[in-house]
This record gives structure tokens, C-alpha cells and sequence, in this order.
């Protein structure tokens, strides 16, 4: 019992440390989405509505792209207690990757009554790549995860307990709007559920409780059934579908290649995702040395007696890369983060059974002594690549850089107006963030779209007031005859700009590596 | 009729797209498979140099001292050490050098950035390519590999068959088991495997037909065991 208790403040405490260490300042910078989802649950706390006036939205505009609105409404309680910070925007990320141990454990354990193989699942969850990124930074997969592994974790308990079917109908029906991939998975899952354990559902005894749940969940579910057939909820999968732009059969094949890519090893084990926030440098989403365990797991499995109990793993292996699959970029391990827990238990799997079916005891001793190593040089690694690497290397990516913007601009004269340069990305939004901008002044003058046509226009302004700070693109001729400050990367503010137009710089803000990421110069009208 | 058709697709697709040199690899396999002999592997040095540590493991596994002198012979005056990872380039170097730098304690810094790190990532990474289904169905796509022509191997649709089939390894001899490992670890060791990968071409076949077969057989087996 000590050494059960031992095992779980472990594992535990690894989650907590690879989740938590340096939350909100690693990685450095804060991503525009992360920005824009903190600065929707700013303006919903201050005034009840978002920044273009929409009281309560079932799914956020933000850039157009029509957030989910789950993460951004659990943002909102932690303002108040930690401002509005990047910690308190990676915050609900953190908690629910550590709520999510728990869930695991119990549910591996009820699907196999192996305490040991649940165990492991957690501890290889604990220091997993894919899972400590998503945990550490604001992306809503993350939390949907959670939602959708409590909601099975609640089915099964409810084989037992009816009264658990009120709870799973709920956590499923969050899921849903949690993320746009759970859109297609809780429900196929939900179905898969159902049908395979519907003599027990349809049980006369379970009736009633079926009939309360389904109302629970649709009920929940009416908000985002209300905007189903919007151009804001169908946004996301308009763009980035792989049946927009080629002939079916093309679309077909295509998606069979991006399917089998999700359950490749050398996407797994060697190249990770393709996208630099999703990823961390010289790093996958699973170990190298998981790779054996992987195959032998997968082996045993096959060939084991308990496929039947633990068919929702399989279930979720084969459908978790569905949706990833529908969109076009190659290994997206962002829209199918709920792979993560059947790989995880299949190679866990592989070493349970590779500790169990050891005969030599030399063997089995130099494996226990080397497994611990394993565990250590993987945290070593996690904290190589994800922590020095990635503010070294990926800086730039972060959109590192706004918050020292936002610091000079606080102490520039007053009254100075200030035009920053939307050339390139959507600045207004670190802007508003690090500013701490009022939402009601920023609302009144910048009016995008009626909130009546919030969830159909889908038009964007191109000039944005702060204040009087402006974002959009800087007019050389006209605005260096005013004086103000200038904001722009280097490719806008160029040295040969500020030599021809004689400005003053002001401030260089500088990458980890010391390149130049922003300069703020001054102009000199009168020259 | 069906079965064969797809057999016959699957046989000869990889072969026809296969460049001229790279054929004779695959064939001395396929006959060392089908006559479960060694002799035949010790044409693959000729063929491929590249290839010479496979006749050697295997003997070493199938302790046949004969083999094991000539394919050592082979190996030494043959194989070309040139073209395998432990050969690595200035760029990979400089950069573990930039690295090293960004790190708080030498002892963190030599752990995780040394010149081991380039074998090991340049060998997982070819282990992977051969180990990716995507590298045989979908020429690679969606993540090529670059200097490579990521050519066609087998039509994407027998996938399905390959997978199912590659289950039916557990029935399989050892020599059969030594073989493809052996030629996978010989493989993920060169710069460049591509071309001298067609010697998984009679294994890839066997699984399709497998894939094919294997439904058929279980419910035969099931059969017969009522």
C-alpha cells in the first residue's frame, strides 16, 4: 500500500514538475491565439461581452477563425487572481493536463484491473512530449481531452451505477465544444459506447436514467447546435479541408496518407509535427527508446485475451486520426492529441509485458536498473529541447517580443500617438493584451460587425485604433511628416528607413539569439 | 481470380518503378527466402556492397562458419564505410557546437549535444523511413523525405492487405524473422537507403499476400478447430 502511494505522489509530482516548471515564461512570448483567447475572457470580465460587443458567444470570432469557447470561459476566473498574464492564459491548460492523471488511471484500471500497467500509462503520460507541450500552453485540445476521457471514464462507471450516465452525458457534451476535432471523435465514440454495450443500456432498469442523460446532453449541446449551420461555426474546416481544392479521388487518397501518417513511427518516433509551436526542437511526440515497446505492445495486445475490455483504446487509435486526417497539414498532433492515450497504453503495454515475461534474473535486474535511467535522461531531454532549445530556436514563433513593446510604449510621452505595422501579423491583440486595454473604449472605436450578423460576416477591419496607438500598415510618405512613434519588425522599420527618414530609435527589441525582432523609432517631421 | 490480380500488382509495381542496379538486391533476397538458404545472400555484396553486413549477421545467427569466413571476407574488402552514418558532415557538427552553448552546465551540454547524437538521430531516422508505411503506399507523402525521388513502391489501396498481414509475422520461421531485421539494421546504418530498400520488397510482397490470405486462414483454422 506505501509503495502504491509512493508511486502515485511520483508520478504526480513528475506531471506537476514538467507541466509547471516555468508555466507562463516558457516559451517566452505568448502566441497570438493564446492573446486573443485571453484578452475575449478580459473583455468578458470587464464587460459581459467580448472585444467586438457579443455578450456570452457560443464560439468566438477572434481573427475570424471562431475559437472554441470552453478554455476561453475557464480563462476568466483566474483574471481576477492572476491578471491577465500568459500564466494565466496556459493556467487551465496546466490544471486539466494534471487533472487528466487521475482520469487515466482509473479508467486503465478499470478496463484491466492492473494496477501496474495503469501505472505505467501514467507515469510514460507524465513525461510524454506531446502532452507536456499542449499542457503548457494555451491550446484547448488539451481540455477537450480531459472532457472526453472523463465522459468514457463515467460510461463505464455507469455499467455499474446508473446515476453516473447524468455525469458522462455531461463531460461528453463539453467535450464537443471543447475543440474542433471532438466535433467528429465524441460523437463516434459516444456511438461506439452505445452500441457495444447496448444490452446493458436498454436494460429496462437503465431506461429512465438513458432518457435524463440524453436530455442533459442535448441541452448542453443546444448552444452549439444553434450556430451549426453558420459560416463561423464551419469556419475552421471551410479552410483547412482536404476536399476544398482537388477531385475526390485525389481527396481520397490524400487522406488515406495523411490517416497512416498519424500511425507511423517515423512521424512518432523521429519527426514529431511539422509546426514549430507544436513541437519542441530535436524532439517527437514519443521517445525513441518506446519504439520496441510500441511494436511488442501492439503484439501482445493482438494476440492478448483482453482486446474485448480494452476495445475503447482501440477504438479511440483508429479514430482519433480521423479529422486530423480531414485537413491538410501533415501530422497535426494538435488535432489528434486524444492518440496520445492509446499509444501511451500500448506501450505500456509493451512494458508491462516485456518486465513480466523476463526469466533471466541478471536480465530483469539490469532492465530495472535501466529503465529508471531511461525516465531520467527523457526529463533531461524534455528539459533540453523544450526549455533551452525552444527559447533559443523558436522565439520567434511565440510572437516573442509584444510585452517589451507594450512595456516601451507605456512610457512614451503622453499623448504621443504611435502607428504599428500589421504587415505582417495581427499585433492588436498583443497590444490589447499587454496594455491591459479597456475593452469598452476598444469596442466603441473599432466597430467590426453587428452582433447580430457576429456569427455570418466575416469581414475584418484593416485599421485598428488603441487608443491613440494605430495598427495598420505604416504610410512612409504621410506618416513620417507626423510625430510619433513607429513600431515594425525589420523588415518595415529597415535601418536604411530610419538613416533616409532621419529617425530617432528608440528601442530595439531583441530574440534570445540577438537578433533584432522589433524596432521602435520616433519620427522627425520637422527634418 | 481477384486475389491473384492483386498479387500480380503488387509484385511487379515496385520492380517496374525500381531503377535497373537496384534489381538484383531484391531477387537474391526473394530466392534466399524462398529456399530458406544462406548461399544466395552471398551475391549481395557483389551486388550491393552496401549490403555485406547481412550476410554476415545471419550467419553469425545460423552458426554457419563457412558463410560467416567468406561473407567477413566480402564485408572487409567490400563493404564501404564511406557511405554509412558514422560518416557525418561539417554542417551537423557546427551545429552541435552552437548548441552546446545555450546550455547552463557542460555536464547537461555533453549529455545532450555530442557527435553520438548525429549517428543515432541520422540512424532512427532511416529506421523510421523503413519503417513507415507511408514510405511503400504513398511515396512518402505527406512528408517526403528530401534527396530522395520518393518513388512508387506498391499501390496505396494494398495497405489495408500489408497491415492485416504483417500479423502473420508470429507464424513465421526465424530465418524469415533474422532476415528482415537484419535488413532493416543494415539499411538504417547507410547515408542513403534508398534504392537498397527494394530488398523489402519480397517481405512487403509476403504481407500483402498475407493480408489476402490471413482472414481466409483464421476462418479455416476456426473451422477446423470445431
Amino acid at each position: 500500500m506505501a509503495q502504491k502511494i509512493f508511486i502515485t505522489f511520483f508520478i504526480l509530482f513528475l506531471a506537476f514538475i514538467t507541466r509547471f516548471y516555468l508555466l507562463g515564461s516558457a516559451p517566452a512570448g505568448l502566441y497570438l491565439d493564446e492573446a486573443g483567447q485571453g484578452y475575449s475572457a478580459y473583455s468578458l470580465l470587464k464587460t459581459g461581452a467580448d472585444e467586438f460587443g457579443k455578450t456570452f458567444p457560443i464560439i468566438f470570432r477572434s481573427f475570424t477563425d471562431f475559437k472554441t469557447p470552453v478554455y476561453i470561459y475557464l480563462i476568466v476566473p483566474l483574471i481576477p487572481v492572476f491578471g491577465l498574464t500568459p500564466l494565466a492564459v496556459r493556467l487551465p491548460s496546466a490544471v486539466f493536463s494534471l487533472l487528466t492523471f487521475p482520469v487515466l488511471f482509473y479508467l486503465c484500471y478499470r478496463l484491466t484491473r492492473n494496477y501496474r500497467l495503469s501505472a505505467i500509462s501514467c507515469l510514460l503520460l507524465a513525461i510524454s512530449p506531446w502532452h507536456i507541450l499542449f499542457g503548457r500552453t494555451n491550446f484547448e485540445c488539451n481540455v477537450a481531452l480531459f472532457f472526453l476521457l472523463t465522459g468514457i471514464l463515467y460510461f463505464y462507471k455507469a455499467l455499474q451505477n446508473p446515476k453516473h450516465l447524468y455525469l458522462s452525458a455531461l463531460m461528453f457534451a463539453i467535450a464537443v465544444p471543447a475543440y474542433h476535432s471532438q466535433r467528429i471523435i465524441t460523437p463516434l465514440v459516444v456511438l461506439f459506447l452505445v452500441f457495444s454495450h447496448r444490452h446493458e443500456l436498454l436494460a429496462t432498469s437503465y431506461k429512465p436514467y438513458l432518457k435524463k442523460a440524453f436530455l442533459i446532453g442535448l441541452l448542453i449541446s443546444l448552444p452549439t447546435l444553434s450556430v451549426l449551420n453558420t459560416p463561423g461555426f464551419l469556419a475552421r474546416a471551410s479552410t483547412l479541408n482536404i476536399f476544398a481544392n482537388q477531385s475526390f479521388l485525389s481527396a481520397i487518397r490524400e487522406f488515406f496518407s495523411l490517416y497512416f501518417s498519424y500511425l507511423s513511427p517515423r512521424n512518432m518516433f523521429f519527426l514529431g509535427d511539422y509546426g514549430p509551436r507544436s513541437s519542441f526542437p530535436q524532439l517527437s511526440t514519443f521517445f525513441f527508446w518506446q519504439l520496441p515497446f510500441y511494436f511488442y505492445g501492439l503484439y501482445k495486445l493482438l494476440k492478448s485475451k483482453i482486446v474485448s475490455h480494452i476495445s475503447i483504446f482501440l477504438f479511440l487509435l483508429l479514430v482519433s486520426p480521423i479529422p486530423a486526417a480531414l485537413t491538410r497539414d501533415p501530422y497535426s498532433s494538435i488535432r489528434a492529441l486524444p492518440l496520445v492515450i492509446p499509444q501511451i497504453f500500448i506501450i505500456s503495454y509493451g512494458i508491462y509485458f516485456y518486465f513480466k515475461n523476463l526469466k533471466s534474473y541478471l536480465l530483469s535486474h539490469i532492465s530495472l536498473l535501466i529503465f529508471p535511467i531511461l525516465i531520467i535522461f527523457s526529463l533531461g531531454k524534455l528539459y533540453s529541447s523544450g526549455i533551452i532549445l525552444n527559447e533559443y530556436h523558436r522565439a520567434s514563433y511565440w510572437d516573442y517580443g509584444w510585452n517589451q513593446v507594450a512595456n516601451v510604449l507605456k512610457t512614451r510621452p503622453a499623448g504621443m500617438p504611435v502607428v504599428v505595422d500589421s504587415a505582417r501579423n495581427e499585433p492588436y491583440i498583443h497590444l490589447l493584451f499587454f496594455l491591459k486595454f479597456d475593452p469598452q473604449t476598444y469596442v466603441r472605436d473599432n466597430f467590426e460587425v453587428d452582433p447580430a450578423d457576429y456569427y455570418t460576416d466575416l469581414s475584418r477591419l484593416s485599421v485598428r485604433k488603441i487608443g491613440n496607438i494605430s495598427v495598420r500598415g505604416i504610410n512612409w510618405t504621410e506618416d513620417s511628416k507626423i510625430d510619433q512613434y513607429l513600431v515594425g519588425d525589420v523588415l518595415a522599420i529597415s535601418e536604411d528607413q530610419i538613416k533616409r527618414h532621419q529617425m530617432e530609435l528608440i528601442s530595439v527589441i531583441k530574440y534570445p539569439d540577438g537578433s533584432p525582432v522589433f524596432r521602435i523609432a520616433k519620427t522627425a517631421p520637422d527634418k | 481470380m481477384l486475389r491473384l490480380i492483386i498479387l500480380v500488382i503488387a509484385f511487379f509495381y515496385w520492380p517496374f518503378h525500381i531503377s535497373l542496379p537496384y534489381l538484383p538486391a531484391g531477387i537474391i533476397v526473394f530466392i534466399s527466402l524462398v529456399s530458406q538458404s544462406l548461399t544466395p545472400l552471398l551475391l549481395l555484396p557483389l551486388t550491393s556492397p552496401v549490403l555485406a553486413p547481412i550476410p554476415l549477421l545471419i550467419s553469425i545467427v545460423k552458426k554457419s562458419t563457412v558463410h560467416l569466413v567468406i561473407s567477413l571476407l566480402l564485408l572487409v574488402l567490400s563493404f564501404p564505410i564511406g557511405q554509412t552514418i558514422f560518416n557525418f558532415g561539417y554542417e551537423s557538427r557546427q551545429q552541435i557546437i552552437r548548441d552546446i552553448h545555450l546550455y547552463p552546465n557542460v555536464f547537461l551540454a555533453r549529455i545532450y549535444q555530442n557527435k553520438l547524437n548525429i549517428v543515432s538521430a541520422k540512424f532512427v531516422d532511416n529506421l523510421t523511413q523503413i519503417l513507415d508505411p507511408n514510405n511503400y503506399f504513398f511515396q512518402n507523402h505527406p512528408r517526403e523525405v528530401p534527396d530522395n525521388p520518393n518513388s512508387p513502391k506498391f499501390p496505396y489501396l494494398l495497405i489495408i492487405f500489408f497491415l492485416v498481414g504483417i500479423f502473420s509475422i508470429v507464424y513465421r520461421k526465424s530465418y524469415f524473422i533474422y532476415l528482415l531485421i537484419f535488413s532493416i539494421l543494415n539499411l538504417s546504418i547507410l547515408t542513403n537507403p534508398y534504392g537498397h530498400d527494394f530488398i523489402l520488397w519480397p517481405f512487403i510482397c509476403y504481407f500483402i499476400y498475407q493480408g489476402l490470405s490471413f482472414p481466409l486462414l483464421r476462418v479455416e483454422r476456426a473451422i477446423g478447430s470445431n
